[in-house]
């Protein structure tokens, strides 16, 4: 959880302190994470520690002054005002009274869902290319065309030069399944990542509960999701990573639950969503995979892929030039990313290779699941987080919307940590 | 609650020295215009995702680097307006004095003070 906050604080700089203070302080999470993993027995032992309580009062309290304004003014003072809400929900619910604690917890769930609900409509055309690429490509499905021909409006007007072009849809199929009810439905595809914050919530709090997490722990993991102070940003941008949130903690339920088919196709959705999402899936196979029976894993296998082939059918080439898109088409670093490439894009001449970042994930999740660290649920969380993070900092594209998903999973692996310390019946 | 309450400003005073030494200290935009004004280099921005819209011109502009009413330094940065624009039309909509560095930018010119068509801010008319 320390590990969670800490990236938390990370996320809420722009500009050069992205590299001078995001950067070591994701680092920093990195260590965390690593450091939990190696005494990840004994939770029985370890007491709630109150400063945990602090530490999510400074984060509720840098989304207070977030940098840059994302909408009108009357949207920056609500999500700003929701933040100082944030700090002192956070003071009820550490407090003694049971009824107060109560209401600042459902306060806080109920005014992060308002306000997620609230910004697709505040800003319904937000200055990121993600959105109208989204949209373009969800509302050419629901019209019967193939999503990955189609062309977004250049929301930059040529006054962006990321290192590459985007001229195709560059996210996974299943992400136009999973939104096109809402654009059908409410016209914003936003409305699917709104409605990921109460689900991730509910998730997580059940996940904690069925492991017997300590109830001031379950509260915290509830107002580290609720109060994230980039919540406002991810669903105004349109970043998908939301979903995975709702993905894997529906994996930590089915597992703390001992319901392995469903924990099977919670993992294997999880890279049909987004492409980098590989070190669950391993750190699964090694660990709840081995115990989990094959007609699951055909049934899973097939689920993922079924949220892919009709599109591969439909039109192949342009489906593949959309799915590997992010794979090709950089030439460089992005210099605006959170990572050890975004820095040396600003400040030296040499770089690392692509392909490191995915090495390393790769490296890092086999050594990991070699290591039998996926083997209980918190060690499979904790597991993909160290091996995602890994592959951001090493990575020429390092954002915000990675280190939310990386946060959320490191907030499962803090609730599904049993008191009892003993191996969870993962994949059971 | 009072430790809940003392964190968060602690948090929020951190958050303040870190900008500020930043802005103080470490500011790129005042240590550029240092750079020009020592002889020591030209170039105004080289690097950067931010690039001329179609119709933009580039200025670079001598502005106040402000922190509320208090004026920290002064920055010397590079802005992307409509080549429409006048340098002093520039200048009073960023409160500085602007010259012209290129009136059709391209992104494989490496000349003037903001080069590869770069900028770091957008103004509008």
């Amino acid at each position: 959880m320390r590990a969670a906050a800490v990236l938390a604080v990370a996320c809420c700089f722009d500009g050069p302190l992205r590299l001078a203070v995001s950067l070591p302080l994701v680092m920093a999470s990195l260590a965390i994470s690593c450091l939990a993993l190696r005494n990840g027995d004994g939770a029985d032992v370890r007491p709630f520690p109150p400063t945990l309580w602090m530490l999510l009062a400074s984060v509720a309290a840098l989304g207070i002054a977030m940098p840059g304004n994302i909408g009108p003014l009357w949207l920056e003072l609500l999500r700003r005002g929701f933040s100082f809400f944030g700090v002192v929900a956070i003071g009820l619910v550490s407090g003694n009274s049971p009824l107060w604690r109560r209401r600042a917890l459902v306060a806080s769930v109920a005014g992060a869902t308002v306000l997620a609900f609230i910004i697709p409509a505040a800003i319904p055309n937000p200055l990121i290319d993600v959105v109208p690429w989204t949209d373009t490509a969800v509302r050419a499905f629901l019209h019967g065309v193939h999503p990955y021909t189609v062309q977004a409006p250049d929301v930059y007007r040529g006054g962006a030069d990321f290192g590459f072009v985007v001229r195709v849809y560059p996210y996974m199929p299943a992400t136009l399944l999973a939104f096109a009810p809402f654009v059908a439905g409410i016209g914003d595809f936003r409305y699917a990542l709104a409605a990921c914050v109460p689900a991730t919530i509910w998730l997580v709090r059940r996940a904690g509960r069925r492991s017997g997490a300590d109830p001031q722990l379950l509260d915290a993991a509830t107002l580290m999701i609720a109060l994230h102070p980039t919540m406002a940003v991810v669903v105004r941008s349109g970043w998908t990573e939301p979903l995975l949130g709702v993905a894997s903690a529906v994996v930590a339920v089915a597992l703390v639950e001992g319901r392995s088919g469903l924990a099977a196709i919670g993992t294997l959705l999880l890279p049909a969503l987004k492409q980098y999402a590989i070190a669950p899936v391993i750190l699964w196979a090694a660990g709840p995979g081995r115990r989990t029976r094959p007609q699951a894993w055909a049934i899973a296998a097939a689920c993922a892929a079924l949220t892919v082939f009709p599109f591969l059918l439909w039109n192949a080439q342009a489906t593949l030039d959309g799915m590997l898109f992010q794979v090709r088409a950089p030439v460089r670093p992005r210099l605006t990313s959170i990572s050890i490439p975004g820095l040396l894009a600003n400040y030296a001449s040499v770089n690392l290779p692509v392909w490191v970042s995915a090495a390393a994930q790769l490296v890092a999740s086999g050594a990991l699941a070699a290591a039998g660290i996926g083997a209980t649920v918190p060690g499979l969380y904790a597991g993909s987080a160290v091996a995602l993070l890994l592959t951001f900092v090493l990575g020429w594209q390092g954002f915000v919307n990675y280190y939310v998903w990386i946060g959320t999973l490191l907030v499962l692996a803090a609730v599904t940590d049993r008191p009892t310390g003993t191996p969870v019946s993962a994949g059971r | 609650m009072k430790r809940v309450l003392v964190a968060a400003l602690v948090a929020l005073a951190l958050r303040g020295l870190v900008q500020l030494a930043y802005s103080t200290y470490f500011c790129p935009p005042r240590r550029t215009l240092e750079a020009v004004r020592s002889g020591a280099t030209d170039t105004v921005l080289e690097r950067g995702e931010r690039v001329a819209r179609i119709g933009d011109a580039i200025f670079t502009c001598e502005t106040e680097h402000r922190a509320g009413p208090i004026v920290l330094h002064h920055d010397l940065d590079c802005f992307c307006a409509p080549a429409t624009m006048s340098a002093e039309q520039v200048g009073d909509r960023v409160h500085g004095s602007c010259t012209v560095d290129h009136l059709a930018p391209l992104l494989a010119d490496p000349t003037g003070s903001c080069h590869f068509a770069r900028c770091n801010h957008y103004v509008t008319p």
